[in-house]
């Protein structure tokens, strides 16, 4: 479970980032955060994960306060967190398994272990027959589904994903949403920010919507 | 121990993957190591030369002519049971004459004609080497006195004097330049480290971002540190030996035999010792340096 209380962040004294905000997202949980650029929603995501603290309010995440958590016990909590970012942070310098193993390696899991489990994720979302190639060779579909494997492959109870299909076609763009619903649908707690409210609209979740750090909306679309 | 060998693999494998950078790390570790080692052994080499000439203080004491021997063997007891004493032997007129005499060679011949020896007869006194000092010697000669026998004291006490303040100069400077050459040592490959980080810089980010603790990222930057610092002190000790070798084989010919040495001295067990654990020490602290510019 995932809840924020009375929440805000600021950068520079006269711009807020997010604004007294109050959610509650139930554990197991596909919510879509929305709005347009600069409303919030990476600030949002950061401050799930341990990226940034608040200015001020407090932030629950399975009971535990992100907002007084010690810098040393971040790495517990981003564990359990699987992040997708808007720009994919793939390594050039590895190729795709050591890309998502890399997850694995953090936690000083075997290797024989690492690689049944890197294997099995990338053959879930169909990318194993390019688990030698380069990322930077790889589609913006393929590289997204990567990225969305190293944030699945160590079994998070949430998922947070930050534009996950900003630069993709409508047909990748489905794909990737249907993983996510697939996640969702095993326990894991999904939560995108987007500003596509297109896809939103399909897919028929629950949404909050933000402007200028404030929520203005919340429900569905 | 898993995570320690899985960390030492990835170290390697960083090793590997950026080598261009990790061999000018090292060369210049090797290089700043070699500096500092030069030096030492110069200095070691320099303390030797002058230990040595150190070992031929000498006090002579020279003797009144017309006393009796009982009175010269009753002063050279005394000198020989002072503590700063280590031997003291009687020069009588005529050894003197005929030291001399070897001494002049074939201008022998200019002391023809002479009647009486003129050279006094002496005691020839040496300190133990912890009082061939100034201040040693001073102390001595305290202990003689005012003795009647005694015509006159010399032990060359103005090229001691000097030879005191060079050994203080070359050991203040040997302080002062190798703290100053360490300095700049760990400024330079600090800096170089960071270019080692600096183009790891998102490797770094991701890693934190999926979890890593701070000691699973840094560990193997550390075990890069101390193998590029240890390669470095390896190869600039066999620099070091390489040098070693070219300028005794220099000297031997020329300034050994004025100097008084027959060789040159290697550093130390204990130096060696020291520059390999400088050199992880060193790899070690500037790679610590650097990651610790990029921890959030």
């Amino acid at each position: 479970m995932i809840q924020l209380f009375h929440v805000s962040k600021w950068y520079q004294k006269d711009v807020p980032a997010l604004q007294d905000t109050n959610i509650l997202i139930p554990k197991g949980e596909f919510v879509f955060i929305t709005g347009a650029s600069g409303a919030g929603k990476s600030t949002l995501l950061k401050l799930l994960f341990g990226d940034e603290r608040p200015t001020s309010g407090q932030i629950l995440v399975h009971g535990r306060n992100i907002a007084r958590l010690p810098k040393s016990k971040i790495p517990t909590l981003r564990r359990e967190i699987g992040v997708v970012f808007q720009d994919f942070k793939l390594l050039s310098s590895r190729n795709v398994f050591d890309n998502v193993a890399l997850a694995l390696e953090v936690l000083g899991m075997p290797r024989r272990e690492i690689g049944r489990r890197v294997f099995s994720m990338l053959k879930r979302l169909g990318i194993h027959h390019k688990m030698r190639s380069n990322p930077l060779t790889l589609s913006g579909g393929e590289q997204q589904r990567v990225a969305i494997a190293r944030a699945l492959v160590n079994e998070p109870l949430i998922v947070l994903a930050d534009e996950p299909t900003g630069s993709l076609d409508q047909e990748v763009s489905e794909h990737i949403m249907n993983i996510f619903s697939d996640v969702n649908a095993r326990g894991t707690t999904v939560v995108i920010a987007t500003h596509n409210l297109d896809m939103v609209k399909t897919m028929g979740r629950r949404v909050i919507h933000l402007e200028k750090g404030r929520i203005v909306q919340e429900g569905g679309l | 121990m898993r995570r320690l060998l899985s960390s030492l693999f990835r170290a390697l494998g960083n090793l590997r993957q950026s080598w261009v950078v990790a061999t000018i790390t090292t060369a210049i570790i090797s290089i700043c190591l070699f500096l500092v080692g030069g030096y030492i052994l110069m200095i070691h080499n320099i303390d030797n030369v002058i230990e040595n000439m150190q070992g031929d203080v000498r006090v002579t004491i020279y003797l009144r002519d017309g006393f009796p021997m009982s009175d010269t063997n009753l002063l050279q007891d005394r000198l020989t049971g002072l503590a700063e004493v280590e031997s003291v032997t009687y020069t009588s007129k005529s050894d003197a004459l005929v030291e001399f005499e070897s001494m002049l060679g074939n201008d022998r011949d200019i002391l023809d004609g002479m009647d009486e020896i003129p050279l006094p007869a002496s005691l020839r006194l040496t300190p133990k080497p912890e009082y061939r000092t100034s201040e040693g010697i001073h102390s001595i000669l305290g202990k003689i006195g005012d003795d009647s026998l005694v015509e006159d004291i010399q032990y060359g006490e103005n090229w001691l004097g000097r030879f005191e303040k060079i050994l203080v100069v070359l050991n203040t400077g040997a302080v002062v330049l190798g703290a100053i050459l360490s300095l700049a040592a760990i400024f330079i490959i600090a800096n170089t480290i960071k270019l080692t980080v600096l183009a790891r810089r998102d490797e770094l980010e991701i890693m934190r971002l999926v979890g890593a603790t701070e000691a699973f990222i840094r560990t193997p930057f550390l075990i890069e540190g101390l193998i590029q610092g240890l390669t470095g002190a390896v190869f600039s000790m066999g620099f070091l030996v390489l040098l070693h070798g070219f300028v005794e084989k220099q000297l031997a010919a020329t300034v050994f035999d004025i100097i008084g040495i027959r060789s040159l001295e290697f550093l130390s067990t204990n130096i060696m010792i020291a520059i390999l654990l400088c050199g992880m020490f060193l790899g070690g602290i500037g790679s610590m340096a650097s990651v610790g510019r990029f921890s959030r």
